[in-house]
């Protein structure tokens, strides 16, 4: 019986998958090809990699498929149908708080409160959601009202070799007390002197507390909540750099300073939340939410900068082995001194404050006065991109019980985002000052009014914690209406529900530009969209224990801010073209319940259309930096998942979950190409062949497979194998241009080295977990241990992208850059309840 | 016990350890071994490369950076001897008017197509910087007097200009980054290469149409000499082109000057004439008294410990020529006039000239303040070779001291004729 249905809905979805296999662009010549770096951003890695584990927790759905994408699939990269995680909606006590910017919210923002992130809600894909137009991608509902954290307390120690050693949590609530007062605390600590990966650490401490009254028909919670940290990043290299140094896991941004590693390349973040709720029941029929958000503080990210000197990456390319490749002399020499001296293999800090300490100068009419000042002019320096955010939302949420079968929703929001951007100096290395101008301007004959990063104040002098190199504000204001309709009689549940949004956005400058004196200082132009969204899905029970399920979505989205802006660091204009994205989605599933035995199988499609891209980068046959702007990206998302778990004893569950996707661009976008420091147009409406390219950096097939022994003797232990293939390595799409293989025939094999797509190894891991727990009087002690990568997969790729800069005539000299996933690892907890 | 634990958890979980503060390395200084000149440097290349591995030193001040791009990884310094281009490492860190050592341990003496050079140079490791802003004033020199002993020096040339067929190009090609050689020419047709490279900052700049001054590096590749533009500042080249009859083409047969010309207070600046400074900073300049304008020297309240100022003239052919002048003097303390012929000055060099002294009147103690006093005809034959017929230079030379010897002197109305 079971099996029946299965095979039956496999041939279905068979069907529906096979024109997933469509032609795939050509450029003249008939070459397979395929996808990107640019669908997903550095930012975005970034944020996956720094908090692989919360991440995990907060995706982690009810269903066997969305459990295991979140936990064992996710390691090797996965991503749930493809998607960005921008159209992941994340909601706390149901506001929505993706952040305009970059579209998603980041993790860390409440890392480190795994004892209040573990009460969220979780959807994974399209479905109905009573609070916001949850994304295609699902959403998370963490809720942080004090009366959510259970009476009690706990207090848990962890040790592992992750991004952390050890992890120190305890949390308290106090239960209702007499006078209808909720009180909850939590707060944690996590550190490491070094991570699994070298050089990187670890240093943070989160905090939550929350009060929450109960009077008349009101309960009404405030929370302050916070997470901050420092730590120290890990680079992504080149392949040479890997080999030369026999680790997946080469760093490239620390080196010793003294006896002590340090680190280049920082990440802080102090970003206290508060959030306000009230919850009002008019009567039985209607409740009113009353949601205020308010987040400020810094992000910070530390970075090194340097003037007139060498570069002092180790594994600049004109510092590798590879570069001398014509000279063996060199070769040798180079290749033996990253093998042997770590100064060459890493940071060489001591040769940076060296260089600081002789350079002897004088800025003349320094800070647009008429005098001279002589000193240390700073070669290197630490400095730190500083993102000063101010957020406010403000919600309010009607939700009423119509009748027996139908619930409304209705939310209106505004959505106030303020964040400033600049630069500080954080570590002048030993040096005086550092002179405030730009080292990429094209430099005028006689004048050096190019050169100025601020012509109100020029030729500044900068010292620690003054800020320099551009200083603008990005501001967002979105006022949205989103009401949802439930019904549920019988055998069917639906639900409809209709999203309006104003989004608009725009640019202060408190800089005037050298290079764009006209256009860098005030505001800018607003950028203004009017967008929709509609939604309906539902389920039939066939029987209580066979389900059929559809959801469907045709919305349009605003721009994220990050790739609407030209040089927003330096100019105030919007990108030409900037329109909104389409996104159109339908998924269909097909779900069996028994008590032993659960079932779902889902095949979704999704569009998205309209995209835009900004990337900034050198470019070699330009010659300078460069913007590049692309427009009418469009993508096409679609696949099978399919998740089951089986108990032929109550002791002993198998289960597996496989997802089987395509993940490609379906449109051939548009490329203007500006040079970065002038108004130059460099190449207009060029056009990127990139149909049916794969989007990067994520597996496009997975399977995990699992078995979990649970003792009655309150113990349990599992294995799991999981499996990766269809990794793409993400595309530069300026390679797959007419203007880049001019100067091949389509038989050379620089031209299809030139324009197809790597795909990368098909990799597996194994995964092992325990655990135990104890009653001791009326107390728990608890024991959870993981072992990650068993069997030690150094070479999992986690992410892959050719790199934007390239030379056509030695597609070799720019390679493309990787990252690993880490290799075994290992995680024990031990928590106390009381 | 309970609250014990309650507490001191959340006393540990609300310390965030601050940010690392890491200490700051000592500083390495460059040694300072035996200290020799550039010329010396220079001289020890014998056409295979030099590796030194001792403290050697060197002291010198740097005359061309690569801050407007025309070189790169490349820097040229000098000292009072000669110049020598540096190889750099890595490209900057040393900018014009730096004052400097270097501590030449590391460092290569080679040459590259017989341009002598100092490579491997590491600022980071083998320089001290000692001040800056110290600028060098330019070699003046003609331009038919450039030879491989000023590589890597920085001079000014006068009266020259681009050749005609250059005229309209850019200084090099600035699309695709090209070097370009262009071709400097003095009035007598003599030719020196321009070479600027397509990263210069004035690459995409139309060259100087006109005939005047411009000041840069001498280099060499092969057996070329070249010349390299530091900035377009110092291109003066907008006066008349040799065949416009300009500024000092052919030789002349007479001349009158009474400076009308000339604006009081400024420095002397005549076609064709040079005005120099030979010792301290002076030249002779434009003075008026009455309406008249004449041209004065003094080393009155000068900071210079001595002025030695030569005004030139004009290249002249000899046809039995006769001079005369009027020379005037003010608040009397030395002889400081001094009239003088040569038949091989170059036009920039006096050093370089074999000066006979003439014998003439000059204004002297006796004389009021500003009275002027005629030389009379003077007949320049008796200070030249029997039979002469070819070109000379007529130099008026002022010497004197702020200290003892401050006399003001002037001279007017000058005429040379046969």
């Amino acid at each position: 019986m079971k099996k029946t249905h299965g095979t039956l809905s496999l041939m279905v979805f068979v069907g529906f998958f096979s024109f997933a296999q469509t032609n795939q662009d050509t450029l003249a010549a008939d070459t397979t090809s395929r996808n990107d770096v640019f669908s997903i951003t550095l930012e975005e890695l970034e944020n996956q990699v720094d908090d692989q584990n919360v991440s995990g927790v907060l995706s982690a759905g009810r269903d066997v498929f969305s459990a295991y994408a979140a936990f064992n699939l996710s390691s090797g990269g996965y991503r749930v149908r493809g998607y960005n995680s921008r159209f992941q909606t994340i909601m706390l006590n149901g506001v929505e708080v993706n952040n305009p910017y970059l579209g998603y919210a980041r993790w860390s923002d409440w890392g480190g409160l795994n004892d209040i992130t573990r009460y969220q809600e979780s959807e994974n894909g399209l479905h109905g959601n009573d609070y916001a137009f949850s994304q295609v991608a699902g959403a998370s509902r963490i809720n942080v009202n004090a009366s959510n954290v259970r009476k009690g307390s706990r207090a848990s120690y962890a040790f592992s070799n992750r991004s952390y050693a050890h992890r120190v949590m305890f949390t308290h609530a106090t239960g209702w007390t007499k006078k209808n007062w909720y009180f909850s605390f939590s707060g944690s600590r996590r550190v490491a002197k070094e991570g699994f990966v070298p050089g990187t650490f670890y240093d943070g401490a989160s905090y939550f507390v929350a009060a929450e009254k109960k009077w008349g028909n009101h309960q009404t919670s405030i929370t302050a909540m916070g997470a901050p940290y420092y730590r120290g990043k890990s680079s992504l290299a080149i392949r040479e750099a890997y080999d030369l140094t026999g680790s997946n896991f080469y760093n490239s941004y620390w080196g010793y300073q003294g006896d002590q590693k340090r680190n280049s390349r920082v990440n802080s973040n102090n970003r206290p939340i508060i959030v306000l709720t009230d919850q009002w029941k008019l009567n039985d029929k209607h409740s009113f939410f009353t949601n205020t958000y308010y987040s400020f503080g810094e992000y910070r990210n530390s970075s090194l900068n340097w003037a007139d000197a060498a570069d002092p990456r180790p594994d600049y390319y004109k510092y590798l082995p590879s570069y001398f490749v014509d000279d063996e002399n060199a070769f040798n020499t180079y290749t033996s001194n990253w093998q042997n001296d770590v100064n060459t293999q890493q940071l060489d800090w001591n040769k940076m404050y060296q260089a600081n300490y002789k350079n002897l100068y004088t800025i003349e009419n320094v800070n647009g006065t008429s005098e001279d000042q002589t000193g240390m002019r700073a070669k290197y320096i630490v400095e730190e991109d500083i993102f000063n955010l101010n957020r406010w939302i403000q919600n309010f949420r009607l939700k009423s019980k119509v009748s027996d079968a139908v619930t409304v929703t209705n939310v209106l929001k505004y959505d106030f985002y303020n964040v400033e951007n600049y630069k500080k100096i954080d570590d002048l290395l030993g040096a005086d000052f550092w002179l405030d101008i730009d080292r990429f301007a094209d430099q005028e004959s006689g004048s050096t009014d190019n050169l100025q990063n601020d012509l109100n104040n020029p030729n500044r002098a900068v010292v620690e914690d003054e800020i320099f190199g551009y200083h603008y504000a990005l501001r967002s204001r979105k006022a949205a209406y989103f009401g949802q309709v439930n019904y549920i009689k019988g055998k069917v549940e639906g639900y409809a529900s209709l999203n309006l949004e104003n989004t608009s956005f725009w640019r202060e400058g408190f800089m005037r530009k050298g290079t764009f004196e006209d256009n860098s200082f005030g505001n800018s132009e607003k950028a203004n969209f009017n967008t929709y969204g509609v939604k309906l899905g539902g389920v039939y029970k066939l029987t209580g224990r066979h389900i059929l399920g559809f959801n469907a979505m045709s919305s349009q989205i605003a721009p994220i801010m990050r790739n609407a802006f030209l040089s927003p660091r330096f100019r105030n204009d919007l990108i030409n073209g900037l329109t909104k994205e389409n996104i159109q989605s339908l998924d269909v599933s097909y779900t069996i319940k028994y008590a032993n035995f659960k079932s779902k199988l889902t095949a979704f499609y999704t569009e998205f259309n309209n995209q835009s891209q900004v990337n900034s980068y050198y470019h070699d046959e330009y010659n300078t930096f460069v913007n590049y702007i692309m427009t009418g990206i469009d993508q096409l998302h679609m696949g099978l998942e399919y998740g089951a778990e089986y108990s032929p004893i109550s002791e002993l569950t198998f289960s597996t979950a496989i997802g089987v996707g395509q993940y490609v661009y379906n449109s051939r976008p548009t490329a203007t190409v500006m040079r970065d420091n002038s108004d130059e147009v460099l190449a207009e409406d060029k056009t990127i062949y990139i149909q049916n390219y794969r989007l990067g950096n994520m597996p496009q097939t997975a399977g995990s497979v699992g078995v979990k022994y649970s003792s009655p003797k309150y113990w349990f232990a599992g294995v799991n194998f999981n499996y990766f293939q269809d990794n793409y390595l993400s595309i530069n799409p300026d390679r797959r241009t007419a203007e880049a293989v001019s100067g091949f025939v389509d038989t050379d094999t620089q031209f299809a080295n030139m324009i197809d797509q790597v795909t990368l190894d098909s990799q597996q891991t194994v995964d092992f977990y325990f655990g135990a727990s104890k009653k001791v009087k009326n107390n728990y002690i608890r024991l959870f241990g993981s072992i990650n990568n068993v069997l030690d997969n150094q070479d999992l790729v986690r992410f892959a992208f050719e790199q934007l800069r390239y030379d056509a005539a030695n597609i070799d000299k720019f390679p493309a850059k990787y990252a690993y996933a880490y290799g075994r690892t290992y995680y024990l907890m031990l928590t106390y309840q009381f | 016990m309970r609250k014990a634990v309650i507490i001191s958890t959340i006393l540990s979980v609300f310390i965030l350890g601050c940010k690392k503060e890491f200490d700051q390395p000592p500083v390495e200084t460059i040694p300072e071994g035996s200290i020799i000149t550039i010329a010396q440097l220079r001289d020890m290349y014998s056409g295979t490369p030099v590796h030194f591995s001792d403290t050697t030193t060197i002291f010198a001040t740097v005359s061309m950076d690569e801050s407007t791009g025309n070189i790169y990884k490349t820097v040229y310094i000098e000292d009072g001897t000669a110049g020598i281009e540096l190889k750099l490492l890595s490209g900057g860190g040393l900018y014009e008017g730096d004052s400097i050592r270097i501590n030449l341990n590391g460092t290569v003496l080679s040459d590259y197509n017989e341009m002598i050079q100092l490579d491997s140079v590491d600022v980071d490791v083998n320089i001290v910087k000692q001040a800056t802003q110290k600028h060098i004033t330019p070699m003046s020199v003609a331009l038919n007097s450039i030879s491989a002993d000023l590589q890597g020096r920085l001079v000014k040339i006068e009266n020259v200009e681009f050749i005609g067929d250059d005229l309209g190009s850019t200084y090099a090609d600035a699309i695709n980054l090209f070097s370009e050689n262009r071709y400097l020419t003095d009035c007598s047709g003599n030719q020196m290469i321009c070479r600027t490279s397509g990263y210069a900052d004035f690459a995409g700049e139309v060259i100087a149409s006109g005939n005047g001054s411009i000041v840069g590096v001498i280099g060499q590749y092969g057996t070329d000499l070249q010349f390299y533009i530091r900035s377009m500042e110092e291109v003066d080249m907008d006066g008349e082109r040799c065949t416009d009859g300009g500024p000092c083409g052919t030789p002349l047969d007479g001349l009158t000057e009474d400076f009308s010309s000339q604006s009081a207070s400024s420095d002397i600046a005549l076609n064709c004439w040079s005005n120099l400074a030979i010792q301290g900073s002076r030249l002779w300049q434009g003075k008026e008294f009455s309406g008249n304008i004449y041209a004065q020297a003094t080393a009155y309240n000068s900071s210079d410990a001595v002025n030695e100022s030569w005004l030139v003239s004009p290249e002249m052919t000899f046809a039995n020529d006769t001079l005369s002048f009027q020379s005037a003097q003010a608040f009397y303390a030395h002889d400081g006039l001094t009239v003088w012929v040569a038949t091989n000055f170059n036009g920039a060099d006096v050093s370089a000239a074999s000066w006979t002294q003439i014998n003439c009147t000059i204004a002297g103690s006796g004389d009021a303040n500003y009275a002027w006093v005629n030389s009379g005809n003077i007949d320049l034959s008796a200070y030249l070779p029997n039979g002469f017929s070819g070109t000379y230079h007529i130099a008026f030379k002022y010497l004197g001291n702020a200290a003892t010897q401050s006399t003001n002197y002037a001279i007017d109305n000058i005429e040379i004729k046969n």
